[in-house]
């Protein structure tokens, strides 16, 4: 399934009334007459519904005699949730193209030669200067508290602040005085 | 004439006030595409209820020119609610044709009342 089908299913499942509607067709194909006396709603409501039901592929309608009649189509929901929520998006290059974009550009506002000139106030912002400044830990590395000092005090002189904001942003653990990068 | 007029109003904004709370109960049911279809009829109830006041209000008191200035607006207001619903029927978007049909439903309910209340008044 695509990104944007798994999109329509989902808004198209998030109302009572076509859940009703699959839950009934789920038991035995219908028309919509008799959809509209089981459920107490209009024929006009239950063909709206239908149709996009139908769109989604969730019901397939065939013609019978004089009567369209809609049967639920269990294939559509043999995919799980987790396959569905992996589906890529053909926009994801685009966006992780933007995102770095982005990263850069706050990189070089905040950092002059490799230090950084203030903390913003914005969190997000924030967040991808301590990300480029944790880049100093490698991982699976213990550190003292006066080792971190050491390294992040050659990006600002308040490192104390930057600690606590790594703590605080879950980029390094503490643990009976020890850092870890996460 | 002018009491009938001011009764007419009245079931405009009756209706209207169902419309809302219906859609009010919907939108409470997780149904929000019928929500949505009751607060388009709610919407109708309202436009028509304005042209009527404006009908009266032009009218200097005179019921005949509110009740032709009302029933002009009926007549002309649907045209571009037609148009769209030719090109929802020409193009498969049900979903319009769904508004559509429904808001051309709703005027006819309107018309069907207002004829029903022009006749009361000749009797």
């Amino acid at each position: 399934m695509t990104e944007e089908q798994v999109l329509r299913l989902f808004k198209c499942l998030s109302d009572k009334s076509r859940l009703r509607i699959l839950r009934s067709l789920s038991k035995e194909d219908m028309y919509v007459e008799r959809l509209a006396q089981r459920l107490d709603l209009s024929p006009a409501t239950i063909s709206f519904h239908l149709k996009k039901l139908e769109e989604t592929g969730a019901v397939v309608s065939h013609r019978e005699q004089y009567y369209i009649v809609y049967s639920f189509c269990p294939e559509i929901f043999q995919h799980t949730l987790l396959e569905m929520v992996q589906t890529d998006s053909p926009q994801e290059s685009e966006q992780e193209q933007r995102e770095a974009d982005y990263r850069k550009k706050v990189i070089a506002s905040f950092m002059e030669y490799g230090k950084l000139k203030s903390i913003p106030a914005q969190k997000k912002k924030e967040r991808i200067l301590l990300e480029e400044i944790a880049k100093v830990f490698k991982a699976g590395r213990n550190y003292t508290e006066k080792e971190v000092n050491l390294l992040i005090a050659d990006f600002y002189d308040d490192f104390c602040t930057l600690r606590k904001d790594m703590v605080a942003e879950k980029l390094l653990v503490r643990k009976d005085g020890i850092y870890r990068k996460v | 004439m002018i009491k009938q007029m001011q009764e007419f109003t009245n079931y405009l904004l009756v209706e209207k006030e169902a419309c809302t709370a219906q859609a009010d109960k919907l939108c409470k049911d997780s149904r929000m595409d019928e929500c949505n279809l009751q607060k388009i009829r709610a919407n109708i109830f309202d436009i028509f209820g304005t042209m009527l006041s404006v009908g009266c209000k032009q009218s200097g008191g005179d019921a005949e020119k509110a009740q032709q200035f009302f029933l002009q607006k009926l007549d002309t207001i649907p045209q571009s609610w037609k148009i769209s619903l030719a090109a929802a029927k020409q193009h498969g978007d049900f979903q319009k044709q769904t508004a559509e049909e429904l808001k051309l439903q709703t005027v006819e309910q309107i018309r069907k009342k207002f004829a029903e209340l022009l006749e009361a008044s000749h009797d």
